[in-house]
């Protein structure tokens, strides 16, 4: 289900003397099965356009348009929507509230029409799928977990669902590095299985590792859309606008301006340790 | 968060806008209690023109002004009806069951719209033209004379600026966690009884949890950083009361006496 957003701008309070434009003009298209990055200083109006997407906001200017269907047209279904679009916010686990996990990670499907059956199948495979163990943690009350596992809990609470589409908001912040690394790689996994992603992050080497296409805005604009390693391409402009470049890329920079022949467009480790090897191999 | 709620503090630089807070409280203090004491069409008339100007002169919006008075239509539509209905059995126009509509209920019921709406008008203008700080510390100093009988007005006052400086963080992070449930199912806007009470709960454990979580992490970081009860406590500004202040003062003062003496006259 691809997501079209058509010269969408949003205003805080309009009319008042706390009026506030967090977007201006925003166009985008994001295809069934990408993994899009979204990057941004905090205020630029990522966390607006995240919500404008699944029809938590409702634009002030411009359609967003959704399998072809204008999400904020009168008589649209959007129930449809969100059973399809699952969106991770900054510290999911305040969500939890449930007596047991297993009945948290449930809330979501009560809706859902899925049989009793089903939904028990799908809460066992998505409190698997973020990498607890079902039978242990699953008659725990979800407020005696330690703060990584309430985060899994959460996320499960929103994969359970299935959705089709997955928008992440910070989704590693306060994670420990063993954390944050199964927690890209979980997102990858679902994104080779068809799931789109769609994450805000400020860690670039993340992104630059999972993602295919990067998305920045500032101040509300749209300033980039382009494949990561084009996005990533420009580093002056991308510090002039106070966005964090990965560790990767900045070496890569750095050794191209020591006269070393690295490629412009290398972003991830992988790409960058041959010329690394290279260079000590040669002894310089 | 869409809509700016009613009362809310819209920062400006008018006449009213830079009184005293201390004086403001005082003067809504003296108006609210004279719009109870009127009951003459004149004194209306006269609190009528004063909250008019005192709109005027604070620069909000007459629609801003009146929106907790819309706000509360219905509730004034009830309490017009309940009055006119049941108020007095006096040349009652006719008489059913209990319900006996009178010229007099009629009057009664006008009245008490009148004083309530003119009582929110005049909060209102309090609350958008003065900081919610501003007004904690205007509470705190008006009720310092407390302390002589062993009130811990400090504290109050403290609790009162904690609350009130915790608001927004609250109202945002209920926000968020509603987008958040409502994300993952929850039908916060379904019209069913059953579906709406079922929705109450993934609202309200998390709003708990997060104000205890916040509430105690206050107080470890008030501790660290030397805080031993707010008694004896001093402020970072203070400001002595302006001849504006004084005479704004004396000019609520006046206006209230003049309605006190048709008062006493009528």
């Amino acid at each position: 289900m691809p997501i079209e957003i058509n010269h969408v701008s949003y205003t805080y309070f309009p009319g008042t003397v706390f009026e506030a434009a967090a977007l201006r003009d925003v166009s985008l298209r994001i295809e069934d099965g990408e993994y899009i990055g979204i990057m941004g200083q905090t205020g630029c109006g990522k966390s607006t356009l995240i919500q404008l997407m699944v029809g938590l906001m409702v634009p002030s200017e411009g359609k967003i348009i959704v399998d072809g269907k204008d999400i904020n047209e009168r008589g649209y279904q959007r129930e449809e929507l969100r059973k399809k679009a699952g969106i991770v916010f900054q510290y999911p686990e305040v969500q939890l509230f449930e007596t047991t996990v297993e009945k948290d990670v449930a809330f979501g499907l009560k809706h859902s029409g899925l049989s009793k059956t089903e939904i028990a199948e799908n809460v066992r495979w998505a409190i698997e799928t973020v990498g607890l163990d079902f039978e242990k943690i699953c008659a725990e009350s979800p407020f005696s977990l330690s703060g990584g596992e309430k985060r899994r809990v959460a996320i499960a609470g929103i994969l359970a669902a299935k959705p089709k589409f997955l928008i992440l908001d910070e989704p590693i912040a306060g994670l420990d590095p063993k954390g944050r690394k199964d927690f890209l790689k979980l997102s990858g996994d679902l994104n080779a299985d068809g799931v789109t992603i769609i994450m805000v992050s400020h860690n670039a080497d993340a992104l630059a590792e999972y993602a295919q296409r990067v998305i920045i805005l500032d101040d509300g604009r749209l300033i980039m859309d382009a494949p990561v390693k084009e996005a990533f391409r420009d580093v002056e402009l991308l510090r002039d606008k106070g966005i964090g470049i990965g560790q990767a890329r900045e070496i890569a920079h750095l050794l191209t301006a020591c006269g070393y022949p690295v490629p412009e467009d290398t972003v991830r480790y992988k790409e960058l340790l041959p010329f690394l090897i290279g260079i000590g191999k040669g002894g310089d | 968060m869409h809509r700016l709620p009613t009362g809310m503090y819209l920062p400006g630089d008018s006449v009213i806008h830079r009184l005293d807070s201390r004086i403001k409280l005082l003067a809504l203090f003296i108006v609210v209690v004279s719009i109870l004491f009127i009951n003459s069409l004149i004194g209306y008339e006269i609190m009528v023109v004063f909250m008019a100007v005192a709109v005027f002169l604070s620069g909000i919006s007459l629609k801003v002004a009146l929106n907790s008075v819309r706000k509360l239509s219905w509730f004034f539509l009830l309490i017009f009806l309940m009055n006119t209905l049941f108020y007095s059995t006096e040349n009652a126009w006719f008489s059913f069951w209990k319900v006996t509509p009178s010229p007099a209920g009629l009057m009664q019921g006008l009245e008490v719209v009148l004083r309530v709406a003119l009582a929110l008008i005049a909060s209102n203008i309090m609350t958008s033209t003065t900081a919610p700080m501003e007004i904690t510390n205007a509470i705190e100093s008006l009720i310092s004379p407390l302390k002589l009988i062993g009130i811990p007005t400090g504290q109050i006052a403290m609790i009162l600026s904690i609350a009130i400086q915790f608001i927004p963080t609250l109202s945002e992070e209920t926000d968020t966690i509603r987008k958040a449930q409502m994300a993952r199912g929850a039908r916060f806007d379904s019209t069913k009884m059953t579906e709406k009470a079922e929705a109450v709960m993934p609202l309200v454990v998390p709003i708990f949890l997060a104000a205890f979580k916040r509430a105690d992490e206050l107080s470890i970081a008030m501790e660290a950083r030397g805080y031993r009860g707010a008694s004896g406590r001093t402020r970072k500004k203070f400001d002595p009361l302006k001849y504006q202040d004084m005479s704004a003062l004396a000019v609520v003062i006046a206006i209230c006496a003049v309605l006190l003496i048709i008062r006493l006259k009528t």
